[in-house]
């Protein structure tokens, strides 16, 4: 139903949503993390959502902004049976967040130095999955969601705030084709991904995607996992026009390598949770954990393979998690093409007018965030929330002088500081991870 | 007896009888000298700007006691070039000299060729040298900066001038108090534009052009950005304080003006608006009536360009439309004689010009011969604004105007074309250069016409090899020049980082 709301009314749409986002609610209140009576059935209900409050020292022209945001609300449901498999994730951003998320360096789909609110329909894909013959399984899977392409959705990642290489690093919310084979048990193993799907990146939580464009983009995936809790990905994507949806941007030809290292300790250990805050069993406590991500990442921007512009990107994150109380830094340093802003200075047209850019801003970042122990908030209804703090400082520089983009002088400071405070709160079951389909699917 | 020795007794014999001499001399006899002449330069390559002349001396040697007159001639000479010998006959005994000067017409064509001198003299053989001229076009000159009128505050993008008075918009956002709401009103009768007023456009954050109707009585400003763009619209009875007749919001020009050009067609005078792409909504020609400039109407409403309808030109009743990837397009909207209205313009024509991004165009008519023949298009690559840029300016052939054909182009390595300005009397096109600064070029005669080392390897003819390309302006080495304005008040340029300039205009 949520795939033809492009075509409604938006007060007709909010209706739409509303009656289909409060059942789930009430199940969930009622009864979350529910498992089938039959051996080969499962199914799987969460929620989320993080309550914070951010103050950026400036946010933007000088000035220091604090806002309070209900950020990251999805409804998650998962189901299996045999071979089938259904992933579905409802983001409700698109009622919580519509001015975005302060985030200084963010960038993509209209928004600039605040996060872009996530479309209703942030994933809902179906998958059907062989058994393993001769140490191969084959799946396939349909819908819309998370490309296989690059890495862990930041949803789903240590800290609340974004990394800016988001839309470097993750290609998401496209209706999509994805054929994947795996080789090997479930401790070592090599997957090869490869998709189809449509171009045009979303630009309104409340509109679909251009179904005529599906099948003009395509992308390529391996993952190995040469051991448990250790995975190496390498990926490559074609992106057609992704920033008009009607068609005649640049193209990305995208890049992505990565490193991911996540060992759960302990006797609670849970491997595949990652979600500080979230993987919680039955008795509130935690395992200890280790994780580390490092990705490269690089969007060619041009007109088929003729490259115009190129931007890089390096990220690492860790996060140490010992009896409830998680420590997690990031560091990044990525590029982003700057776009003429709109009226309101955190918003930007859609791709690049003209095929210009107003500058290329190199983004370094270091932050640090600390979660303390979830604690129970409301028994009955399985609500449990887990405080946290997060600081960053970012700096940015102009890569390309003169230019008519100087980060001194648009943000008034050389040095952009954010703190933010909150509860991220779950209920029910969580998701392992976002944006793994088929025979990367974590079990139920 | 030998052979040797029967030789020596035959010739003791035969000089005893005086055989060798007729018997009146004993003396040995010379042949007459052979006569000859022979040619040398004292170069063997001249290096010929067109427009100058070069002087080449000629030595001419004689041999064997040759006396007689010795024309001087030349060959090979190209075209737009001659030549005269001073003296043009060489009279002497032993070694003369003349003076060969080469005379290069401001039109001649830019090539190396081998001219060949010829010396002839009667009883003689003709003798040649060679000499290679080089004519190459003059280095452009540079334009001189007469004043700028600084404007630190923000960004500066389109200008306009009439009479004295010059208005400039502003373009994006560079800091919170300096965004790209505001006209800036200039006195330009001195050297240095002076700031004498502004006025902010509400709720915008990026103007596009700024023009002055023919009449002096209207000022039009494109607004940018979904879903603020529109059309500000001023009166102006007094030309430095421009009074809001209507800001416009809503339909669709909302989506963002990116540039609008007002022109009179049948005496009406019509905004014709580019409209930018949205999400989902496809980039469209607005043509809206000022005839009561208070309440603009729309009158037309055309989707058009891939992915952008970037500007247009009117003139004549004839409509060209930058369509960006999808090339030029002609259209009657009045004077093309296919019945095309403003109201319902038709389709006349389209070309495809190399590369695309067809940005902006101006339609040259040349005063000197009355021709109309061909169209400047601008094409805009992509680029960092403010510090880099790429596209080149094209010449489209339109003498059949149902089959119009890109005839030539000039580039610039390292910069891009913008906006066009002409000063059709003189016969020069001015093309803003954004990080190039302005180029001049001379666009009066034939365009389409050039020797094989003047074409690009598609077959054009380059306006720079033809030696087209006449001035430069560069002002303080940092500059991104945005549009230029030529008129009978002078010559001006809209630099995004500086400001307004004025510059010393380029002359015949």
């Amino acid at each position: 139903m949520v795939f033809f709301r492009e075509r409604l009314p938006h007060r007709i749409r909010h209706r739409v949503c509303a009656l289909a986002v409060a059942p789930s609610l009430l199940v969930m209140s009622t009864r979350a993390g529910g498992q089938s009576s039959g051996s080969r059935a499962a199914f799987e209900l969460g929620a989320m959502g993080v309550g914070a409050l951010t103050h950026a020292a400036p946010g933007v022209f000088g000035h220091n902004i604090t806002e309070g945001y209900f950020t990251q609300p999805n409804v998650m449901v998962g189901a299996r049976r045999g071979p089938f498999a259904l992933t579905g994730t409802i983001n409700l951003e698109g009622y919580t967040l519509r001015r975005g998320e302060l985030n200084a360096g963010i960038y993509g789909e209209g928004y600039v130095d605040r996060r872009h609110p996530h479309t209703l329909v942030h994933e809902a894909m179906a998958s059907v999955t062989s058994p393993s013959r001769g140490g191969v399984r084959a799946s396939l899977s349909v819908g819309k969601g998370f490309t296989p392409f690059g890495t862990d959705d930041p949803m789903m990642r240590p800290m609340v705030k974004y990394p800016v290489n988001h839309h470097h690093a993750q290609i998401i919310e496209r209706v999509q084709t994805i054929g994947a084979l795996q080789f090997g048990d479930s401790v070592r193993s090599a997957v090869l991904e490869h998709a189809f799907f449509n171009g045009d990146e979303p630009v309104s939580p409340f509109i679909g995607p251009r179904w005529q464009r599906f099948g003009d983009s395509r992308t390529t995936r391996v993952t190995a996992l040469p051991m448990r809790g250790v995975e190496l990905q390498a990926s490559r994507a074609f992106v057609r026009s992704p920033g008009i949806t009607q068609g005649g941007a640049f193209d990305h030809t995208q890049s992505s390598v990565s490193l991911r290292v996540d060992r759960e300790l302990g006797q609670h250990a849970m491997p595949g949770h990652d979600m500080p805050g979230h993987d919680i069993p039955g008795d509130g406590t935690r395992g200890d954990r280790r994780y580390l991500l490092a990705e490269f990442a690089r969007t060619d921007e041009g007109f088929g393979a003729e490259r115009v512009f190129r931007f890089h990107s390096l990220l690492a994150e860790g996060l140490i998690e010992r009896r409830g109380w998680g420590v997690a830094a990031r560091v990044e340093r990525t590029d982003r093409p700057e776009n003429e802003r709109l009226l309101d200075p955190f918003r930007t047209a859609n791709g690049h007018i003209d095929f210009q850019i107003i500058g290329i801003t190199r983004w370094s970042l270091a932050t640090l965030h600390v979660d303390a122990p979830s604690a129970s908030v409301w028994r009955a209804a399985r609500v449990r929330a887990s405080p946290f703090m997060e600081l960053s400082g970012a700096r940015a520089t102009a890569l390309r002088t003169p230019a008519v983009f100087v980060p001194r002088e648009f943000y008034g400071a050389g040095t952009l500081w954010s703190v933010t405070a909150g509860l991220r709160v779950h209920v029910g079951t969580m998701r392992h991870r976002m944006g793994r389909y088929g025979v990367l699917a974590s079990p139920l | 007896m030998t052979r040797n020795r029967l030789a020596s007794v035959l010739i003791a014999v035969g000089a005893l009888f005086g055989c060798s001499g007729g018997g009146t001399t004993d003396l040995p006899v010379n042949p007459p000298p052979t006569q000859s002449i022979a040619v040398a330069v004292s170069l063997g390559l001249v290096a010929a700007p067109r427009g100058s002349t070069h002087g080449v001396t000629v030595t001419v040697t004689r041999n064997g006691g040759y006396a007689a007159a010795i024309a001087l001639s030349v060959t090979g000479l190209p075209v737009g070039v001659t030549a005269t010998f001073t003296p043009a006959t060489l009279v002497g005994t032993e070694s003369t000299t003349a003076l060969l000067m080469f005379s290069v017409s401001p039109a001649a064509v830019v090539a190396t060729s081998t001219v060949t001198i010829n010396a002839t003299g009667d009883g003689v053989a003709s003798t040649t040298a060679q000499v290679s001229l080089n004519v190459s076009a003059p280095a452009a000159i540079t334009l001189a900066a007469l004043g700028l009128g600084s404007v630190p505050d923000r960004y500066t993008s389109e200008l306009w001038v009439r009479g004295t008075t010059a208005y400039t918009s502003t373009w994006g956002t560079r800091s919170g108090t300096g965004r790209g709401n505001a006209i800036k009103i200039w006195d330009v009768s001195a050297l240095t534009p002076t700031l004498v007023d502004s006025v902010i456009v509400a709720n915008a954050s990026t103007l596009g052009d700024v023009q002055v109707s023919d009449d002096g009585s209207l000022l039009v400003a494109a607004i940018e950005s979904n879903p603020n763009g529109g059309l500000a619209i001023y009166q102006l009875d007094t030309p430095r304080s421009p009074r809001l007749l209507v800001r416009t919001t809503g339909g669709e020009l909302q989506y963002g003006v990116h540039t609008v050009e007002i022109a009179r067609v049948n005496g009406v005078l019509y905004a014709f608006c580019n409209i930018d792409p949205a999400n989902n909504v496809l980039a469209r020609l607005v043509i809206v009536s000022l005839a009561n400039p208070s309440q603009p109407t729309t009158v037309a409403s055309i989707q058009m360009g891939t992915p952008y309808i970037h500007d247009v030109f009117v003139r004549d009743g004839l409509l060209f439309t930058g369509e960006w990837n999808s090339g030029l397009g002609i259209w009657d909207i009045g004077g093309g004689g296919t019945g095309g209205t403003v109201a319902v313009p038709k389709r006349i024509s389209h070309v495809a010009t190399l590369g695309g991004k067809v940005h902006n165009m101006w339609w040259y008519h040349d005063p000197a011969d009355n021709s109309k023949r061909y169209v400047f298009v601008g094409e805009e690559g992509p680029g960092v604004i403010g510090s880099s840029s790429v596209g080149d300016v094209h010449v489209v052939d339109i003498s059949t105007i149902t089959a119009p054909v890109e005839v030539a182009r000039y580039t610039v390595s390292g910069g891009g074309t913008h906006n066009f300005s002409v000063d059709e009397a003189s016969g020069f096109l001015y093309a803003a250069y954004y990080n190039a600064g302005v180029r001049v070029l001379d666009v009066r005669g034939d365009l389409g016409s050039c020797v094989t080392s003047q074409r690009t390897a598609d077959g054009r003819c380059d306006l720079t090899l033809m030696g087209r390309e006449k001035a430069i302006f560069s002002g303080n080495g940092s500059v991104y020049v945005w549009g230029v304005h030529w008129s009978a008040s002078g010559m001006f340029a809209s630099d995004m980082l500086n400001g307004l300039w004025r510059i010393s205009p380029a002359t015949r």
